[in-house]
């Protein structure tokens, strides 16, 4: 469908993670592309993204996981243990790898309150894993809000002290918040990075793909709300603006992609939208409902 | 010394008038400056049209005197307008315990208070559910305001009142 008016969205609609990835797998089977490795670091989170990565359908994991990247370290996901996981890791390091960190990073106490390895006697601390396999990754994405922008680990009064990856490692970043973040916007993210570098960003470090426009912007209800029909209470068929939708400032694809499967999403089914993907999730985004 | 009083009063009155049309007319210098030329360039295509022999140029001088008359019709709108705005209607006054109220919970409109002017947010998009980036509806928020945002958004919002000094 050509679109010489300009709109964004026709265009986006057709790049589905699927068609990035698939294009992808063929350049890497005539060799015009290197599958690169990853390492996918778990710091300060709470591993939701890591089963949001599990859900995804456009390609499947398996597909992930063997066509388009090679992920050599996932604390969750990886066979080995022990010391045997973190040399992993390491030997990762000197290679072209893609770092994906999930979860902020605890700076109290020089990062102690949260240890990800122990390696030859030492602790090894989320904010020095970081560190190390930041200053060296050819791309650095950090995966959900808290890595992205600090979010839910570092929500008032944050006595781990966390800290978005951003603030922490002084270099660019590719952001995809969400909470958790859509398995298709990480691996869209990571095909696209391993086939045709990096993809085009917001002002945030947010691919446009995903990050583009505002949920208000393409929300099945923005009708009600054009026409000042809204909801007094859940349940009801109007706009939630007055219940304090956070639509009108996220900027995802919700609506479009829906979740789960692409079967539903909050608005979809009667609760506003509490704008996980936004910068200031959650305390900036509260309350969540209001009466 | 009935007459001298009334002469007074007129007197004051008509000054009073005279400063809010000179207030007024400040407003829209641009605009009557602009209105006299083009009644001028009016005044001297008509003028062009009465002296030439060529039809042609007939047409073209009626064209371009239609327009300068359109040009005039619009800035006078302009200032009508712009008169209309300044003329002070009587701004509503509240109370921070009234604007407390209209927080824009249960259906309440959502007022916000910026350096003393109360506008109307109920129907902005930034403020769901009557908040805004942890901010409710029904306060004063000018200091929160300076720390984030430009004073020309302001004029995007519909404004309800003042503050009431006390």
């Amino acid at each position: 469908m050509k679109n010489e008016g300009g709109c964004p969205l026709v265009s986006y609609k057709e790049s589905l993670s699927r068609t990035i990835a698939e294009d992808v797998v063929e350049k890497i089977k005539n060799n015009r592309v290197k599958k690169l490795n990853a390492i996918w670091l778990e710091a300060t989170g709470c591993s939701g993204n890591i089963i949001s990565f599990l859900n995804a359908e456009n390609p499947g994991l398996i597909f992930n996981l063997t066509q388009i990247i090679n992920l050599t370290y996932n604390n969750t996901l990886m066979g080995a243990e022990g010391e045997k996981a973190f040399e992993e890791f390491l030997n990762t390091l000197n290679t072209e790898f893609i770092l994906l960190v999930d979860g902020a990073v605890s700076t109290k106490e020089d990062g102690r309150y949260n240890i990800v390895a122990n390696y030859k006697g030492r602790k090894i601390t989320a904010l020095e894993a970081v560190k190390m396999a930041g200053e060296k990754a050819k791309y650095v994405v950090t995966v959900g809000t808290c890595s992205s922008y600090g979010g839910i680990s570092s929500a008032r009064p944050n006595p781990s002290e966390s800290k978005s990856v951003k603030e922490v490692l002084n270099r660019d970043v590719i952001r995809l918040p969400g909470c958790p973040a859509h398995p298709d916007w990480v691996v869209g993210t990571i095909a696209h990075l391993v086939g045709f570098g990096m993809p085009a960003l917001d002002a945030e470090s947010r691919p446009l793909l995903f990050y583009g426009v505002t949920i208000h912007d393409t929300c099945t209800r923005r009708g009600f709300f054009e026409k000042k029909i809204f909801a007094s209470k859940l349940g009801e068929e109007g706009c939630m603006f007055r219940l304090g939708c956070r639509g009108p400032v996220t900027k995802t694809d919700c609506p479009r992609r829906q979740w789960n499967g692409y079967v539903n999403w909050p608005i979809g089914d009667n609760t506003p939208c509490i704008g996980c993907a936004q910068p200031f999730f959650p305390d900036g985004m509260e309350p969540f409902v209001r009466y | 010394m009935f007459f001298y009083a009334i002469i007074c009063f007129i007197f004051i009155y008509l000054s009073v008038r005279i400063f809010q049309g000179v207030i007024n007319m400040k407003m829209s210098e641009k605009e009557i400056m602009e209105l006299e030329k083009s009644c001028r360039m009016a005044r001297m295509y008509s003028n062009y049209i009465k002296e030439t022999p060529c039809f042609f140029e007939r047409q073209r001088y009626e064209m371009l005197m239609l327009k300068e008359i359109e040009h005039a019709a619009f800035l006078i709108r302009v200032i009508n307008k712009k008169l209309e705005e300044n003329f002070s209607r009587q701004d509503r006054e509240f109370t921070l315990e009234e604007l407390a109220s209209f927080n824009g919970a249960d259906g309440k409109p959502a007022y916000i208070a910026v350096d003393g002017v109360v506008y109307d947010v109920s129907n902005n998009a930034a403020w769901g559910g009557g908040t805004h980036f942890g901010l409710t509806a029904g306060t004063d928020v000018t200091s929160e305001f300076k720390t984030c945002h430009k004073e020309q958004i302001l004029s995007k919002l519909p404004r309800v009142g003042v503050l009431k000094n006390i």
